[in-house]
């Protein structure tokens, strides 16, 4: 008996404990969350922008310019920064903590300016010997080495204080690009971390425009770098919630908790953007292609890949499939319009553009001998039925609704798609096996056309997935490659359109999109389609610190 | 004593049992942390990364025995090696940072749940048939048939986005530095209100309903009626003669809910971005995070391992024919 009435008590006192807090909460929480950002701000009664980057479920206080992607937002660029950044939607380059390079002796060498007024946040001056420094932690770690300069390099070395040299094993023009891309980190702390990998820290020293102010596991603050060499960044504070789906994302956007974001809205037209103030731009940044894995009998035939090409309406799939916020490929592989400027002009537009030509498809198989079985798919001459698997990532919505759609495009003429959605680790590793027959999946672009050609057509690229080998095409690219030359970087490009319209190695379906929503009530000066001055989404680091130096708040 | 030793014998091989599972499970699922990591940022990582990263995470090819002995004995010391997610951050760091978000919110709402799920089971069962009999078990009934992160998104729609009386996401307010003040923790409590009234509406039915049939059933009892007859009077009859027994089902469901608080209530947590265990578990899982996986689902094992222990123990003072249970019979 006298248990119970404990209990009871217990059960009493805990029950008007929490109805208390919970009542003080609700009043309270309301006053408090309005006065959370001026609280904190450093004088000025400036707003603090809100960066929505891409949905992270929380953060560790990871701000290791080694970890790459999975380091937070602001690690490449807003903390640390690189030599250069070239743009990604338009021809522009950004001196960072360089002044220029050049490169000497048949482009085995390459030689970088450094600049002189910069300082990292504790005082110290930036020199070369943090440049070799940083080169040489790659070396020595290749755990850390994430595009595997040192695969090219044989030395890094420093002139004076101001220069360093970038010696080659052998010409490679358009690598700088990696070289020059590469986080710089301070010699006088990172010395004595160890393996750079493994450095976690308090107080993360760096050189970008902004420094950590606050940092808890559901966001922090970036407070303005007043030493910055380019000058003093325009907007004071920049704060960085954690939001862990698209679902609560969208809403905070929808809703104008943000003013830049970088996820994708469903129908953003009739919900973000009817908002005043409320922007989006979507520009192409990748191809996504359906991959035909060349070993495969069938695949391996030139008029089964052109029949399944024919017989995509890609229209359909970019209104339907991908919500309308992309275009369907171009032919050659060129990211259009970014690379307007590489187009081959001997080809037609006929060439460069897919036609969607069901009838057409039919009649290059039957002129390649296929003929249509009792259930009304094609057999080849060999008697195998065309019937394959299309594999793609399950939860990825809008290439999921793709790839049904094409199931369904390619069962009208002929041809039998069975749609397989996987998780990412098994997608991943079957495609890096080849253990697939057709695959979406995406494309390695860089600030020329080369990039997504070496990495998809080259014989020892590592995304090389449909398997392509020829001899004539590795030869274009070795020519882009060793030469400073733009012509005939242009001629060599010239040939690998030509190989993507006439060969059809893997087959181009529509433009993956960048996720970039502004808002513009607060801070103007966005990246604009007529404006493109830099790539404009918040996650395509180091970006982001050239798009906040050119922001200006709203007086 | 022979029941208590019984108990501790099968706690220790279930918990055995648990840790095996765990380290078997993520090695059985395709692909690898690497490749998961790399798929996961579409393409804007360079396909040179890969071999880095694969470096980086260290693979080793040892005989699965070997790995397995180094895994128990990693587990022992407290050496539960480095999230993937979050690398190079120890995953105790990632469990610490999370698990009192999930604690609380959690263990309230199924705290509060219970409190007044029974304490309303009882009341309807006294008045059967009554209005609020009538009443609240289809209405509960109904929150708790919904899913409950179907609910989450209803409330996050209905209170956070159109009517905004509470916030969309996150444990407390932005750029707040965390603290043991009364802004920051009245801003935690604001923001506990919708994932919370989420849980409690997905279990409460369940609490009211199942108190409520166990009174019926025990106010039909011989002794009951016969504590009637004797003159008890009504209050201390419902309580102190129905409800103390109608009550012991309901300590064990306790004991084990309050167990699988630890694991959290994934969707609710991840539909409101809340920092706890749960949306952590989500990342871990998506990711391949095995040193995540493994240290999370343990915690939960022991969780719930060690509550079904406290309610095997608790019983042989609460109902003393489990103490007695050879001799009886």
């Amino acid at each position: 008996m006298g248990k119970w009435s404990k209990v009871s008590w217990l059960a009493g006192t805990s029950l008007a404990a929490v109805v208390a807090l919970a009542g003080c909460g609700s009043g309270g929480g309301v006053v408090n969350s309005s006065n959370a950002g001026s609280g904190a701000s450093t004088g000025a009664s400036q707003k603090p922008m809100v960066m929505l980057v891409s949905p992270y479920g929380s953060f560790q206080n990871n701000f290791n310019p080694f970890q790459g992607q999975s380091a937070n937002p602001g690690t490449n660029g807003f903390i640390y920064q690189p030599l250069y950044y070239f743009n990604l939607v338009g021809s522009q380059s950004y001196p960072l903590l360089a002044t220029g390079y050049a490169w000497s002796n048949n482009n085995l060498t390459l030689t970088v300016n450094l600049r002189q007024n910069a300082k990292w946040t504790d005082g110290q001056p930036f020199t070369s010997k943090d440049v070799v420094f940083t080169f040489d932690l790659l070396k020595k770690y290749p755990a850390a080495d994430t595009n595997a300069v040192w695969q090219q390099l044989s030395s890094v070395t420093a002139q004076g204080d101001y220069q360093v040299q970038f010696k080659f094993k052998k010409p490679n023009v358009p690598f700088a690009n990696y070289i020059l891309e590469t986080d710089i980190v301070p010699e006088h702390i990172w010395a004595s971390l160890g393996n750079p990998l493994k450095v976690t820290l308090t107080n993360w020293v760096g050189i970008g425009p902004y420094t950590l102010s606050n940092f808890t596991s559901q966001g922090y603050t970036f407070k303005a770098n007043p030493n910055y060499y380019l000058g003093k960044p325009p907007i004071n504070e920049i704060l960085n919630p954690a939001y862990n789906g698209n679902d609560s994302a969208d809403l905070a956007l929808v809703k104008g908790q943000v003013d830049w974001g970088g996820v994708m809205i469903p129908s953003v037209e009739s919900t973000y953007a009817k908002t005043p103030h409320n922007h989006y731009w979507y520009p192409p940044e990748n191809v996504v292609m359906l991959y035909t894995n060349l070993k495969d009998p069938l695949l391996s035939q030139l008029p089964v890949r052109q029949a399944i090409s024919m017989g995509i309406d890609r229209n359909v799939i970019t209104t339907k499939g991908e919500y309308g916020y992309t275009q369907p490929a171009s032919a050659t592989g060129l990211i259009m319009p970014n690379n307007q400027s590489w187009l081959d002009p001997s080809l037609s537009s006929s060439q460069t553009t897919f036609q969607y030509n069901p009838q057409g498809a039919e009649k290059i198989l039957e002129k390649a001998g296929y003929k249509k079985n009792s259930s009304g798919i094609f057999t080849a001459p060999s008697g195998q039925p065309l019937n394959f698997t299309l594999q793609v990532v399950s939860g990825w919505s809008d290439w999921d609704a793709s790839s049904a759609l094409i199931s369904q495009q390619l069962k009208q003429i002929g041809i039998n798609v069975t749609v397989q959605q996987e998780q990412y680790g098994a997608y991943m590793s079957n495609l890096q096996a080849h253990k697939y027959q057709l695959a979406m999946s995406w494309t390695n672009p860089g600030p020329t056309p080369y990039f997504l050609y070496q990495n998809m057509l080259s014989s020892t690229s590592g995304w090389n997935l449909e398997q392509y080998s020829n001899p004539t095409t590795d030869q274009a690219l070795q020519t882009f490659a060793s030469t400073t030359n733009t012509s005939q970087q242009q001629q060599a490009i010239y040939q690998l359109e030509q190989v993507m319209v006439k060969q059809l190695p893997s087959i181009p379906l529509f433009y993956g999109p960048y996720w970039y929503e502004y808002n513009d009530s607060h801070f103007t000066g966005w990246p604009t389609p007529n404006n493109a001055y830099v790539t404009p989404s918040p996650y395509a680091w180091p970006a982001p610190a050239v798009v906040v130096m050119n922001l200006k708040p709203v007086k | 004593m022979h029941y208590i030793v019984n108990r501790l014998i099968f706690f220790v091989l279930s918990l055995w049992a648990a840790v095996t599972i765990n380290f078997a499970l993520p090695r059985l699922m395709p692909g690898n942390p690497a490749l998961a990591m790399f798929a996961k940022f579409q393409g804007q990582m360079q396909p040179q990364a890969l071999k880095a990263l694969e470096l980086q995470f260290g693979f080793n090819n040892q005989p699965w025995y070997i790995q397995y002995f180094t895994y128990l004995r990693e587990l022992v010391t407290g050496h539960w090696g480095l999230s993937f997610t979050y690398y190079p951050t120890p995953v105790t760091t990632v469990i610490h940072n999370s698990l009192p978000w999930t604690l609380g919110l959690v263990g309230v709402a199924t705290v509060l749940s219970v409190f007044l799920g029974t304490a309303l089971g009882i009341f309807i069962s006294w008045r059967r048939g009554g209005f609020w009999d009538n009443i609240l078990p289809p209405v509960t009934m109904f929150f708790q048939a919904v899913p409950y992160f179907w609910m989450a998104l209803v409330l996050l729609f209905v209170f956070g986005f159109k009517l905004s009386w509470f916030p969309m996401a996150h444990g407390y307010g932005e750029g707040m530095p965390a603290g043991w003040n009364r802004p920051f923790l009245s801003s935690m409590l604001y923001h506990a209100v919708l994932p919370g009234i989420t849980i409690f509406l997905g279990s409460f039915s369940g609490w009211m309903i199942g108190m409520r049939n166990n009174m019926i059933y025990t106010l039909g009892e011989d002794y009951v009626v016969f504590a009637e007859a004797k003159g008890v009077s009504p209050q201390r009859l419902m309580i102190m003669y129905a409800a103390r027994n109608a009550i012991l089902p309901q300590v064990t469901s306790f004991a084990i809910a309050i167990g699988n608080v630890v694991s959290g209530s994934i969707l609710t947590e991840v539909v409101f971005s809340y920092p706890g265990i749960g949306n952590q578990l989500n990342t871990a899982v998506l990711n391949e995070d095995y040193p995540l996986i493994q240290a999370a689902f343990l915690i939960i094992a022991i969780a719930v391992l060690v509550a079904n222990l406290v309610v095997d123990l608790l019983y042989t003072r609460l109902d003393p024919r489990v103490r007695t249970e050879g001799a009886t019979a």
